[in-house]
């Protein structure tokens, strides 16, 4: 008897009822996605290791204090698994679900399915023009298919961006601003439909004029329609999101560096310094603090670990807001749109005037930035030079882009101004224009990897559009 | 209520009523007259009895209508002698068949150990408990072949790691199964895999390995199974060895007895990297002095960068400097100068002599109907950092009882508090003082200073590490000073103001009944459980160079089995017998963790509590439950006393394998034949007992909890109130099967010589296939993983135990013990396209699970070697080292072994335990860092150069063309150029230690009887004594940060240490 009752504990019951996971769901709303991809895509593009520890050493805003070897090109061939990582299997894959969920949900309306597809869309091409514009050549059309394709192939960066801009230019249209999008869990734009319209073509216009000197019919073709259907027209429109500076976690990922991990790594660079107040910048008391005595001192760009240390406690820190808790990232901002118009006129793809949108931009700049005093001096004394207008946009686009390190390391390397120098002391002979591929690709996807380059650590090969 | 009255009722029955009786005493010796220690005597028709001492002497109270003595003893035949009328017999056995050895098998079945076809190890409790190691896996070092343990040196219950056999699993857990009296009990660590790889974050404290609860002074034995024939009836919980004790009984004889033992143990950390004697830390300053200048109220001050976390700073040459604490303007060292020079004495005088005390007490009774044995154990014992404590208060109760003839009923159960707090950080972190010690510090530090002055005069923190001056460039006047921390908080300051505290309250016990039905069938049934509640608590202050921080943790475990087991044992014919059972066992497993945590710092300093939370605090909860059914038997056959067959098999049905296809089941079939006994053997001289054996087994093995289904991620907190759910990075699959290990073994076994030496060889060929685990993916298919079948890895290997008593002369014996074994491991495969698991790493060395390699391969950029073998250097003296990492060996060792001795003279013994490793390799974070801050004493003196500061170095190294490198370079230039090249930091952990020496001597009965007690020992005991020969400079090659696979990866190891015990026992 006692037997049969052990064979009864041993078989009997179902134990597979003992398998359902009562930490994780296995069902979420759409929105619940989209606030996370949100989060995670503005947190790594406003974050240290992207932004702080590499491109905005690379345009030379900040230099590194003490080991100082990133501002040099030493570079650790793990330090961008996880931005690879994030973007493919955490931003990307966030949206890629999220998209199968809205588009087998039958109960929603038509309309705001539609807008909420295009909202997915957007994000997704702004994550990928990141990746694309890192890396060069990377996985995209087998990407985020594991079933089918275990281990994609990679394509070139010029299919993926011919590609990316049908598709944005396709989900403007399916845009519908009469009704709403996601009416919850929309971080950056609150279900506004007519803010994501001008968003993504603003976005359109950007991408367009990053391709200009290598496809300028295409490039004015987008520059064009992105013109015509109407992109940020005011600082009011500025798309910016903003971080939760009541969550720590959440708080603006810089802040979360230099005061919850205590990371006083980085000083504002000699060249960024000197730029500001020799041409009386505004702008200067919002970029940079003084050092003990008042006064503002750079630090001198890729000096060794000694060297840098030496300076660390005489040298001017990031101004206290652009690290606040509640600090934002701008995702895309009027000034930027004022200079894409100035050179898209300069470029004759649409009319206007460009100096005055140039004005315009170094204007906007000003006013976000916060300051009023000697604007107009510094508009009269750095104006627009239609003979050397790389130069001229160039620069501005530099200065307005601080704090977002990956537009202006892009933008530099298409315009090529303002004139950096390689530290003396740099490792690399040149100031790196790639991102070396992560060693987990390399790993995990080699024979794909292998036939886009021989060398995954190579920080020199220009880029498709980098021709310059 | 029920299992409270079968208690008390046990209890009761145990004490027995005194019959009449006499004592008879008698002395048992060998045809030489030498007495024989240790033989057995019994009332012959009783289960009264005693055993022989140390001269053969025995006095037994015989009931008065009994007259027949049984004596036996092994290797010698068994006798009767009739005492009718005497009170005083002799008598000489005479030396026969050796008797079978019974061996505890799996489920804890006993076994003569001439019937298995596999290799078992036996460790009575005496041995374990001669080690006085607290934690009962160090007590295995060195003393089994096959067997390696990791860490275990350091103080305060920290984690010691053990694998049998090599690894078999890719991801999982590697090592064995513990059993205590049938219950199968956790030995879980809280580690995370960044702890596991040197970090971990803040409070990655060291919270041990949970087996670590099971008292050694409640051990009677433990017997060793390591291969898959031996573990099968596990099932696929013990693929990895299993470790099976008893505890433990009182004996069936009449009356109360009281055993006590007490020992104290002193711990003193040893293997600290030394600090170079020459310069001091900072840097070197553009001043004709190398100092960095101040001027306050006038005066021109000389003080170094105390801001810096190295020691690249001027030499001592006696110059008058301000240092760290001198800028506090109450403190009465208030702008005073001292000398600048190497401190009196380094850090090692930070540490304390950790005290360890245990106190130990067993009541034990019986009468022939049951026996009980009730123990308990008091433990204390104090870290050799500051601060560190630990209690653990062991209850345990053992109790049999035969309610009829057929009936017998057992209870065992075990109750253990452990308290401790400032428990040790371990890996790369503030809070772990190593990290400064041995990565960044300044050289020129005095720790007693530092205690002296861990508080400015206000009571906030004072640290060497400040934020520091400001001066006017021009004038170097001073504008302010810092007092904030800038990398480092002071250490003592540390160890006295972080919070950590944690107390555990487990149970393990088992209620077992047999019935003897009668015809050779009996029936077992067994209800047991391993369950218990760790509450921990753990705090940063506010002024802390680390985010203030309150965190409470409460882990809830609990394992239950319910067994049952009909048995059949039967003689089929006169030469056949078959011994068979059919068993079933449902296990049921839960697992929570609830995490609390305040967020974003504490509001005020030195209150933890999680209102205190500047953020709102967050809390977690993790849960994971799982079951299976099983069903196994077992059927052996025996033919003639000298050949057996065992087959065993076992079908689990598992909770974590998909529904419908979760059974899985594996047999195993061994086969032993003890050749000695066969026939003609007397015409082999010398060998009295050789047995062959082998064995073919299957384990099935099932996958984690919750692996099937695709779920999404909560991620907390909400974003400006907005939910947040991410998908994860490891897929999972539907469609998963049970996991196969396969194995096979060989071996022999024999006595020799009289039984002066046994020998026992075995080999082994183990492969796990199908393995579940999380194969890599590419991100760029959206997921980084994905849970599959797949992939294979194999062990193997040969095993030697040795055990001789060369020496035998009237009182004096000498015995020895040797054991090795070579383990060849092997990634066979992992999955399609797939070569290489990353499992993280540190800056310079990564971990992999690399497809052809040894399991958890290290792999970083080796040096660049000429034909001619030596390391090359390029045209500047550089090393050259490889463009891409490359495989540079595992922490899994090859080789493995231990060789004890021990001398017996009268009531005197002395004995020793080396132990050896040899084949593995690890990774030092620590000596990589503090070569490149300037402490390592090669930054000063390499290779015979002296003042290579000034002069440079010349790297030992030959140019391309094979010349020997005659271009020097700066060290510091190099050292902190080379420092993410792994190679110059690679070490092989082949050493060889000292582990245990011991001395104890038993006082004469008549001293004993003096003072009121019986035999009363006093003995002295030293563990881990020293290191005799390693390949790593000063660190202890036996590193471990975790209970994790991840092993090899040394940084900012918590010292080693070295202890001395005394010890007394004795029993009333």
């Amino acid at each position: 008897m006692t037997f049969a009752m052990c064979c009864g504990l041993a078989s009997c019951d179902d134990i597979s009822d003992l398998n359902v996971d009562p930490n994780s769901p296995t069902s979420v709303p759409a929105s619940n996605l989209l606030t996370q991809a949100e989060f995670s895509m503005f947190d790594l593009l406003a974050g240290r290791v992207y932004n702080a520890e590499w491109s905005m050493l690379m345009v030379q805003q900040w230099a590194q204090t003490e080991y100082a070897e990133d501002s040099r090109y030493v570079v650790d061939a793990n330090s961008f698994n996880g931005t690879w990582t994030a973007l493919y299997a955490g931003v990307l894959n966030e949206l890629n679900v999220a998209r199968d969920r809205i588009s087998n949900d039958e109960n929603l309306v038509p309309k705001i399915k539609q807008n909420q597809l295009a909202v997915i869309e957007v994000l997704s091409i702004m994550a990928w023009q990141n990746i694309a514009d890192a890396w060069g050549d990377v996985p995209y059309s087998q990407a985020l298919n594991s079933v089918d394709f275990p281990n994609p192939s990679y394509d070139s960066q010029e299919f993926i961006y011919n590609d990316l801009l049908q598709r944005l230019k396709s989900s403007i249209e399916s845009m519908d601003d009469s009704a709403p999008g996601f009416v919850s869990g929309d971080a950056l734009l609150n279900g506004n439909m007519s803010s994501w319209k001008k968003l993504a073509s603003s976005l359109l216009m950007r991408m367009a004029l990053r391709i200009s000197d290598v496809d300028d019919g295409k490039a004015k073709e987008y520059a064009q329609a992105a013109n015509s259907i109407g992109m940020l027209a005011s600082n009011a429109d500025n798309v910016i999101f903003t971080f939760d500076a009541g969550m720590p976690d959440l708080s603006f990922p810089l802040y979360r560096d230099e005061t919850l991990n205590n990371r006083d790594d980085f000083a504002v660079s000699d060249v960024l310094l000197d730029n500001l107040v020799s041409n009386n910048d505004p702008r200067l008391t919002a970029f940079a603090d003084t050092i003990i005595g008042g006064t503002y001192r750079g630090m001198p760009y890729g000096l060794t670990d000694a060297e840098a240390f030496g300076l660390k406690n005489s040298t001017s820190r990031p101004a206290k807001a652009v690290r606040a808790a509640g600090a934002s990232y701008v995702v895309i901002d009027f000034a930027e749109v004022s200079f894409m118009r100035a050179e898209a006129i300069q470029r004759g793809y649409i009319s206007g005037d460009a100096a005055s949108e140039y004005d315009a931009g170094i204007r906007s700049s000003m006013e976000f930035w916060g300051v009023s005093n000697g604007v107009e001096d510094y508009i009269s004394a750095n104006g627009y030079d239609g003979s050397n207008w790389k130069e001229s946009i160039g620069t501005q686009k530099w200065l307005a882009f601080y704090m977002n390190g990956p537009q202006a390391w892009a933008e530099w390397r298409r315009l090529d101004f303002p004139k950096l120098d390689v530290p003396a002391a740099a490792s690399n002979p040149a100031i790196p224009v790639r991102l070396p591929y992560p060693i987990s690709e390399d790993q995990n996807n080699g024979i794909n990897l292998d036939a886009v380059t021989s060398d995954i650590n190579d920080l020199n090969g220009k880029l498709w559009w980098d021709v310059n | 209520m029920k299992k409270l009255s079968l208690l008390l009722f046990l209890l009761i029955g145990s004490v027995s009523m005194v019959l009449a009786q006499r004592t008879v005493s008698g002395t048992i010796t060998d045809n030489s007259g030498l007495g024989l220690i240790g033989a057995n005597v019994t009332v012959k028709g009783t289960s009264v009895g005693t055993i022989t001492d140390i001269d053969g002497n025995f006095s037994l109270a015989v009931p008065d209508d009994k007259n027949m003595l049984v004596v036996s003893y092994t290797g010698f035949q068994t006798q009767e002698i009739d005492v009718s009328g005497q009170s005083n017999v002799l008598m000489t056995l005479a030396e026969g068949e050796l008797l079978d050895e019974v061996v505890v098998t799996a489920l804890g079945i006993e076994r003569d150990e001439k019937s298995l076809g596999y290799a078992v190890t036996n460790l009575d409790g005496e041995a374990l408990s001669r080690s006085k190691e607290t934690n009962v896996v160090n007590a295995l070092s060195g003393k089994i072949a096959g067997v390696q343990i990791n860490g275990g040196a350091s103080s305060l219950g920290g984690t010691s790691r053990i694998t049998i056999r090599g690894a078999n699993s890719f991801l999982g857990n590697n090592q064995p199964l513990f059993v205590v009296d049938g219950v199968p009990v956790d030995n879980g660590t809280v580690t995370g895999s960044s702890q596991a790889r040197g970090f971990g974050g803040a409070i990655a404290y060291d919270y041990g390995n949970a087996a670590q609860d099971i008292d050694p002074e409640s051990i009677e034995s433990m017997t060793v199974l390591k291969g898959a024939a031996a573990t099968a009836l596990y099932g696929s919980r013990g693929a990895n060895g299993v470790i099976q004790i008893t505890t433990k009984d009182g004996s069936r004889k009449e009356g109360l007895g009281i055993e006590v033992s007490n020992q104290i143990s002193f711990d003193n950390v040893r293997n600290l990297i030394p600090h170079q004697q020459q310069y001091g830390g900072g840097d070197i300053a553009s001043t004709p002095s190398g100092f960095y200048e101040v001027v306050q109220d006038g005066v021109t001050y000389l003080t170094p960068a105390y801001g810096k976390d190295g020691s690249w700073g001027p030499k001592y040459e006696g110059q008058q400097v301000r240092h760290w604490d001198s800028w506090d303007p109450n403190s009465p060292n208030y702008k005073q100068t001292r000398e600048w020079s190497a401190p009196a004495v380094g850090y090692e005088n930070f540490f304390e002599t950790g005290i360890t005390r245990t106190t130990n007490v067993a009541l034990t009774g019986g009468n022939e109907n049951g026996a009980f044995r009730f123990g308990y154990t008091n433990l204390g014992s104090t870290g050799t950092m500051p601060n560190g404590e630990l209690k653990r208060n062991s209850f345990s109760l053992k109790s049999d009882y035969d309610v009829n003839s057929r009936l017998n009923v057992e209870i065992s159960g075990n109750y253990i508090r452990t308290d401790a707090n400032g428990r040790n950080i371990t890996g790369y972190n503030n809070g772990n003082p190593m990290q400064a010690f041995t990565q960044w510090w300044q050289t020129q530090l005095d720790v007693d200073r530092l205690k002296a002055g861990a508080y400015n005069v206000d009571g906030t923190q004072q640290t060497w590490n400040a934020k520091g001056l400001t001066v006017n460039e021009e004038t170097r006047e001073l504008i302010g000073f810092d007092p904030a921390p800038n990398y480092f908080d002071n250490p003592y300051w540390v160890r006295e103001n972080y919070l950590q505290e944690d107390g555990r309250n487990r149970l393990l016990g088992a209620a077992t009944m047999s019935l003897d039905l009668g015809r050779g069938f009996t029936l077992m049934g067994r209800a047991g459980t391993d369950f218990y509640n760790t509450s921990d608590r753990a705090g940063i202050p506010v002024q802390s160079v680390e985010t203030s921080l309150y965190q409470e943790r409460e882990q809830k475990f609990q394992e239950t089995n319910f067994e049952g087991r009909l048995g059949y044992n039967t003689q089929l014919t006169n030469r056949l017998s078959l011994n068979a059972f059919l068993g079933v066992n449902r296990m049921r497993q839960l697992r929570r963790t609830t995490l609390a945590a305040t967020s974003g710092g504490l509001a005020l300093d030195g209150f933890y509590n999680l209102s205190n939370s500047l953020a709102p605090s967050t809390i977690e909860t993790t849960e994971a439950q799982r079951g299976i059914n099983s069903v196994f038997g077992s059927a052996s056959l025996g033919f003639d006393n000298w050949a057996y067959v065992d087959f065993t098999a076992r079908n689990d049905w598992s909770s974590t394998l998909p529904e419908g296809d979760n059974s899985y089941f594996y047999p195993a079939l061994t086969v032993s034949g003890v050749l000695s006994e066969l026939g003609n053997w007397a015409s082999f001289d010398g060998i009295s007992f050789l047995k062959v054996r082998a064995s073919y087994a299957q384990a099935g093995a099932d996958a984690g909890a919750y692996r099937l289904v695709d779920v999404f991620t909560p991620q907390t907190p909400n974003f400006n109130g907005l939910p947040r759910y991410s998908v994860p990075n490891s897929r999972n699959n539907p469609t998963l099967s049970n996991e196969l290990t396969t194995e096979i073994e060989f071996g022999v076994g024999a006595k020799i010589l009289g039984n002066r030496l046994g020998v026992d060889l075995a080999y082994f060929s183990r492969s796990t296939e199908d393995q579940i685990f999380s194969v890599p993916s590419s991100a760029t298919t959206g997921y980084t993983s994905k849970i599959l079948n797949s992939g294979e890895m194999k062990n193997s290997g040969v095993e030697l135990e040795l055990t001789a008593t060369p020496v035998i002369m009237g009182d004096f014996s000498w015995d020895v013990g040797f054991n090795i074994s070579k383990i060849n491991n092997e990634v066979v495969s992992l999955a399609d396209s797939v070569n290489s698991i990353a499992m993280g790493g540190t800056w310079a060395a990564d971990l992999r699970v690399q497809k052809g390699e040894k399991y958890m391969a290290l792999y970083g950029q080796d040096y660049v070697y000429h034909e001619n073998g030596q390391r090359m250097v390029d045209e500047n003296g550089n090393y050259m080292f490889t463009a891409d990492r490359v495989y540079l060996g595992s922490a899994l060792a090859d080789w493995l072994g231990g060789f004890s001795t021990s001398f017996n003279y009268k009531n005197f013994s002395v004995g020793g335990l080396f132990d050896f490793q040899y084949g593995g390799v690890m990774h030092s974070t620590s000596l990589q860092w503090s070569k490149y801050s300037g402490m390592h004493p090669e930054t000063v003196e390499y290779n015979g150069q002296k003042d290579i500061r000034e002069n440079g170095m010349v790297l030992d190294g030959v140019k391309a063309d094979g010349s020997a490198n005659d271009v020097a370079v700066d060290p510091q230039t190099y050292y902190q150029t080379y420092w993410r090249r792994a190679a110059p930091n690679v070490y092989s952990t082949d050493f060889i230690k000292l582990r245990e020496l011991r001395a104890s001597y038993k006082l004469p009965s008549s001293i004993s009887k003096r003072i009121g007690v019986r035999d009363l020992s006093i003995g002295i005991t030293g563990r881990n004594l020293a290191i005799l020969s390693s390949d790593v400079p000063f660190i202890d090659p036996q590193v471990t940060t975790s209970g994790d696979n991840r092993q090899g990866l040394e940084n900012a190891q918590v010292p080693a240490t070295r202890s001395i015990g005394f010890n007394v026992s004795f029993k009333l």
